[in-house]
Formats: C-alpha cells, structure tokens, sequence
C-alpha cells in the first residue's frame, strides 16, 4: 500500500519537476557543459604503453566532463528543489496532499528524489555517451569507468538538494528561496574552480579539498586512479588522504543538510501557509 | 515525467545540434610529433596512434637523430637520413603501408577508423638513432578534418529526432482534430434533433 | 437528542510568534452538519489545520475520533475529508487524473468509472473530467475539490468556504448535496463559512468563535435563549395593517432605536429583541392593526453570532 502510494506520488512529482520545458532546457544546458571539454582525442605513445595511456585518457575525460557538468546540476538542482519545496507552500499543494494519509517522511522522500535522482542519471548517462563518442574503442571500459560517475554525482546533488530544501523551508517564498538557493550553490560550486595545488601545502587553499563540490571531485579523481598534479614539494591533503577518506567525506557532505532537514520537516515544520 | 514522441524527438534533436556543433567546430589538431626513444641498428620500436577517422592525414617519419656519438664521446645532434623500414597497421589488423624508405619520408594514410594505429619502425642503419614520428593533416582550402563517426552520430540523431518530433506533433494534431470532429458532428445531431421536433 | 462527539479540543493554545491564534480553545465537534463562524483571524482555518496535524499546538489536547491531532494525525487523515478554502492541485493533470492519484493517496479505488460519477456528483461536466485543471475555472477547481474531499467515504468532511466560488443555483445544490450524504451516508461535515444564512439552514450544531477563543456552541435555540438582552440594533421587517396607527404606537417604545415606512412595511430597528418581542402583540392590538408577517432583516444567527461578539 505504501509502495504504491509512494510511486503514484512520485509519478505526480515527475509529471510537475520534468514539465516541458524545464527536461529540455537541463539536457540542452548539460550537453552543451559536457561536450565542449571533449576535446579529439589524438595521442601518439609507445605501444607497449598505450593501454596504460588509453585508460587515462578515458578517466581524465569521465574526470573533466563530470567536472563541466557539475554547473548545470549545481544550477537545475538548486533551482529545481528550493521551487518545488517553497511553491508547493505557498500554492496550498503541500496542504492538500498532507491533508491525506502520506506520511511526511514519504513526501520529502518522494519530493527530494524527483529532482535528484533524474539529474544524477542524467548526468550519468550523458558523461557514458559523450566519452563512449571518443573511447568506443574499449566499450566495458568506457562502462566501467564512468559508472563512478554516477555515485559521486549522487552524492554531490544530495548536498546541493539539501541547501534547496533548507532555504525553502526557512524562507517559505518561491522566488527568494530559488534566488538564495542558487547563491549559495553557486559559492561552492565557484570553490571547485580554484587551484588547490598551485599553492604550498600551508596555504589555505590546501583545505579547499575538503569543500562539498571539490572533495566529491577529488573523490572521483581517486576512484579513476588519475594521480593529482603535484606541483608543491609539500605533499597536500589532495594527495595524502586517501579515495576512502573522501568517500566519506562526500557521503557527510550529502547528509549534512538533508538528514536535519528531513527530520525537521517530519516531527516540527508547520504548514501555516 | 511524460515523455512523449514529441519531447523525445525534441532532446534528441537537442543533442544531434550540439554534437553536431562540437564536430564542426573542433577539428582535429593540425600537427603534432613525438620524439622517439633511440632505436638500435635492426631494432623495432613501435609507436601506438591513437586516432578518431578524420580521413586522410600525413605520417611523417622525421630525419633520424644521432644523440650520443661513441666517436667523439659526447653528446651531439645531428640529423641524419637513414634507411626504415615502416609498417602502418589498422586497428582492424590491415597493413596500410609496409615500404623500406629512407627518413625523412611522408606516407599518406586513410585514418577512417577510431583505434589504436600502429607504426613500426625497424632501423636498418648501422648506429642507434632516435626516429621522431609526426602526424600533420594540413589545410588545403574547405578541407578539414574532422571526426567522422561522431559527425554521423549527430545527423543519425537529429534526424531521427526530427522524425519523432513531426511524427508526435502530426499525432497530437490529427488526436485534436479527431476530439473536434467528434463534437461537431455530435452537435450537428442534436441540433437537427431539437430543428425537427420543433 | 445528544449527538456522539467525535472531535474535541481542551484548552489548545497556538501562538505563532506575539499573535496568539489560539487562546485555550475548547470545543466539541459532534456527529452531524458543524458550522464552524467567526470573524477573520477567528482562528478557525488554524483550529481546522490543527486538527489535521499541520500544526502543533503549544497547549493543551485536540482530538478527533480518539486519536490525538498531531501524533496521531496519519490516523485521523484516514477518517477525514477537507477542502480547503486555498485550493492547490497538480495543475499539469486532467480533473480525473488528479482524483485519481488522490484516491491512490487514500487508498481508496482509483476505479474511473466510480470516480466519474463522483465528478458528476458535484456537478463537473463531463467535458472537464479529461481537461487540464490548469485551465479550470474558480467554480469548477471548488466542485473537484469537494469530490476530493468525499473520495473514500470519510467520516467526517472539513470544508472551509465550500460556496465561496459558486453562483447562488450551485450553492444551493453543494448544501444540498451537504445535506444528503450527511442524512443518507451518515457523513459529518465541519463547515467553515461566513455566509451565515446558509449554515443556519443546514447545520445541526455550531461554533461561534471569536479571537481564538470559543464564544458559544450548541443548537442554534440553545444559543438564541443565550442571547443577552442588550443585542443592537436588530433590523425588523413587520407587515401590519393599517401601517400608520401601528407605527404611531411604536414610536414612543423604549426598546425601538428608529422607525421608517418602505413600500407599505414597518422597518424597525431594534435596541432591545427581547422586549420587542413582547410589546410588539400588545401595541398591534392597541392599535387595532391585523399583522400579516414579522421577520428579522437579518438571521437569527447573524443575530446570535454579532451579539456575542459584541458581548467580548
């Protein structure tokens, strides 16, 4: 009964996010991010290493588009969430549909992955396509590699659905809520763009690792086995930690905002609207 | 989400033009070389090529270099033209070019498949050279080369796109006006009814 | 006859920052057509969102069929049906759809047949079932919500501002519909309204609040022997003949505030009901007059419902 309350929700829920022409606008944005960091690949090695070269090669591209794709998730995710939180408010529509027997857990459940989980299969299926284009050569690698793709994307739309849900519940209002979402979002994402190892290991841009966007990016580097480009003599945290430290540091990232904000919304948010 | 034929053909649509775009204008880079580990006298060193089928481009075997010359005992760079033997093999394993030349030597290739090509070069000289290797696709005129497979993959895509596209909206419309038909005919009937009785 | 009572509230306090929305509330919901009156910013839609467990009192207990409003609100949600003043759908599906994926949510049957029927029960033309909601008028958004709130045959329906769209023909039939599945069905129905004539006509029991705070309850005659004494001006209509002599007699009464002759009626109004109403027999007979009809202006819930705010 549940099961099938959940999934006639979430086909509600899908129906409303994906509209026409908000699925266009998010693959056409995210095509156009992706593709233009796939540059032709031409590269002349030894042969006897050119297995080695064509396997970095492939992971420096799946590394590079979920990189480029990262803005356009980072911008839909934002908007998306904080929209459909805050307009169904302010509509009455979370009145109506909690006025029946959904349990709230379900609700939040339902509403926080209509966003995240298309997006991040989206981008899933786009980094595939886009590196598969140039690397179909070696299709099971192509597969392989890129299926890292999808969990780290996951995790890193977690944090930026939770930063959307926790500026609609607070503020309440369409517009100001997407306008703040986005704002904040697009800090973090900004943090991403910034060097971490053109400066020594003392240098604070050192820690920038340990940011949501950056640190689900360096997770993703470990995972494909691409090396970091260590440019200092200090070895910095980029290098020494491990794939499994920021594993779990992307996974807290993820978690930080949406468990509190899950569990606020199940047993305190009032609906007064 | 409901996707219909009409958005279906639309993403798709979405996706051919910006591949499309992407091929069009990023053409392969017109030159690049590779040094080249010194290769001793009858030794082969063998090269891997990784390229997309951007037609027909140039392997250059450059002038062989002498690095280290035992005479003098130190080391120098001179060039030389030595005898090699080059073989160029597809990624399908055909031999596209099996010839004794002498460096420097340009030998024109058809790359119309996207795989690893590999060049052997057995030096047939008597010292240890350094063979540098170059692939240049020059511009002659609108000739540019460009990623074939990816430039068909994004007309498939388009015009299937396309296809679904028109083929959604003829559906929808010939629906509508199916719905519309109906409800004039209906009220056709009703009002020779009410006509007739009064 | 004393109705079961299926939701009660004792001494519900809700505060939402200085405003106090309400202040120790206590009523009892019974079996039957509720209405539920009072001013703008009463605190009627928050005692209505409490009750459904959208809002967490601050003090006190509110309960509807045993179960307490915000523990127990999954429970409660079950029995209930509302439709809410603010009507939201998914306005990118059809009438029938949205009803359909709402009696999905309620585990009702989701059969098109019977949700069809529901739809022509509130008077949907069919035309609309298979239309965007989007592209609904105001009338026909409150028509299916009301079907909304009936899907799965509650206990009990909340309705707040069931007419407040509709034209006075389709009024009529929502009460009248009100009214039918309540005798037939056994439904109770809250109504929130402010047209008070209607509610007079078909609610069994009401609450008058006020402030956050509950003024009266009960039977319509309960609340009218309650009345005090000291209501306002009272509007009269009064059909005597002849019209002059009678109007002569009551011009020198205490308890009449003015007096005025329109199209050959008595128009009086009154400071002290009352009185009014035992001079009025006496003064007609004086006058040798032959009374043809007295009737309030206004209703006597309109009455009791502006004398006991007055008395706050």
């Amino acid at each position: 009964m549940s099961l099938r309350v959940g999934l006639a929700l979430l086909k509600a829920e899908l129906d409303k996010v994906w509209a026409r022409p908000i699925l266009e606008i998010t693959v056409a944005f995210m095509a156009t991010m992706a593709i233009f960091m796939v540059q032709p690949f031409t590269e002349i090695v030894d042969h006897s290493k050119f297995s080695i070269v064509f396997q970095s090669a492939l992971a420096g591209s799946v590394s590079s588009t979920v990189a480029s794709l990262l803005l356009p998730l980072v911008i839909m995710c934002g908007v998306l969430m904080a929209l459909s939180f805050a307009r169904d408010y302010e509509s009455g529509l979370m009145l109506s549909i909690l006025s029946v027997p959904v349990s709230r857990k379900m609700f939040f459940a339902v509403k926080f992955f209509a966003v995240v989980l298309p997006l991040a299969l989206l981008s899933w299926i786009l980094t595939t396509f886009f590196v598969g284009l140039t690397f179909y050569s070696s299709p099971w690698l192509v597969l392989q590699l890129s299926f890292y793709a999808l969990p780290v994307t996951f995790l890193s739309l977690m944090f930026c659905g939770g930063i959307g849900v926790l500026v609609a519940l607070l503020v309440k209002r369409s517009i100001p809520a997407v306008l703040t979402s986005l704002l904040a979002n697009f800090f973090f994402w900004f943090l991403t763009n910034i060097d971490t190892l053109s400066s020594g290991g003392d240098s604070y841009a050192n820690y920038l690792c340990l940011t949501p966007y950056k640190g689900a990016l360096v997770f993703l580097n470990k995972l494909l086995g691409l090396a970091p480009k260590a440019i200092s003599m200090t070895d910095t945290l980029e290098v020494t930690l491990s794939a499994g430290a920021f594993g779990v540091l992307a996974v807290f990232w993820a978690c930080v905002l949406v468990v509190p904000m899950f569990v606020y919304f199940c047993r305190r948010f009032e609906i007064c609207e | 989400m409901r996707i219909n034929f009409t958005r279906l053909g639309l993403i798709l649509v979405i996706l051919g033009a910006v591949l499309l775009f992407n091929v069009w204008t990023t053409p392969v880079m017109q030159y690049f070389t590779v040094q080249g580990m010194p290769v001793g006298p009858d030794e082969t060193f063998a090269h891997g090529l990784f390229m997309a089928p951007v037609g027909r481009g140039n392997i250059v075997v450059e002038e062989a270099v002498l690095m280290f010359d035992p005479e003098v005992g130190d080391l120098v760079n001179v060039k030389f033209a030595i005898p090699v033997h080059l073989v160029v093999v597809s990624p399908s394993d055909i031999v596209l070019v099996d010839e004794t030349i002498v460096t420097p030597y340009t030998v024109q290739v058809n790359f119309d498949e996207r795989g690893e090509y590999v060049v052997y070069i057995t030096n047939m000289a008597d010292e240890s050279y350094s063979i540098p290797l170059s692939l240049k696709f020059p511009r002659n005129g609108d000739v540019v080369n460009r990623e074939a497979d990816k430039f068909i993959v994004s007309i498939i895509l388009t015009a299937s796109g396309l296809t679904l596209f028109c083929l959604g909206l003829a559906t929808t419309l010939f629906v509508n006006h199916k719905k519309t038909g109906a409800k004039t005919v209906v009220m056709s009937v009703e009002t020779f009814k009410i006509t007739t009785m009064s | 006859m004393c109705r079961e009572v299926i939701g009660e509230f004792k001494s519900v306090t809700k505060r939402f920052g200085a405003t106090t929305a309400l202040d120790e509330l206590s009523l009892d919901i019974h079996r039957g057509i509720n209405g539920l009156i009072g001013h703008n910013g009463a605190g009627k839609t928050t005692a209505i969102r409490l009750s459904l467990g959208l809002i967490k009192p601050d003090d006190g207990c509110a309960k509807l069929f045993g179960f307490d409003c915000w523990r127990d609100s999954m429970s409660i949600r079950n029995k209930v049906g509302v439709l809410y003043e603010k009507l939201a759908f998914y306005d990118n599906m059809s009438g029938l759809e949205q009803l359909r994926l709402m009696a999905k949510l309620k585990g009702a049957s989701d059969s098109v047949v019977k949700l069809r029927k529901l739809l022509c029960l509130v008077e949907l033309d069919e035309g609309a079932h298979d239309r965007r909601v989007g592209g609904y008028s105001a009338g026909m958004r409150q028509r299916l919500g009301l079907a909304q709130a009936l899907l799965g045959k509650p206990e009990l329906v909340i309705l707040d501002e069931p007419t407040a769209n509709l034209d006075p023909l389709n009024r009529t039939k929502i009460l009248e519909l009100v009214t039918f599945l309540n005798k037939e069905h056994n439904i109770s129905f809250l109504i929130s309204s402010h047209i008070l004539p209607e509610l007079e006509k078909i609610c069994d029991n009401f609450i008058l609040m006020n402030k956050g705070k509950l003024l009266r309850q009960g039977k319509l005659e309960q609340m009218l022997s309650k009345t005090s004494l000291s209501v306002p001006f009272v509007k009269f209509v009064v059909r005597v003949h002849p019209v002059e002599s009678v109007a002569t007699f009551l011009e020198g009464e205490e308890c009449v505030e003015k007096l005025s002759i329109i199209d050959g009626s008595l128009h009086v109004i009154v400071k002290d009901v009352l009185l009014f109403k035992q001079r009025l027999p006496l003064l007609i007979g004086q006058a040798k007059a032959s009374l043809d009809e007295v009737k309030m202006a206004e209703s006597d819930l309109e009455t009791v419902f502006k004398s006991s705010v007055k008395e706050v």
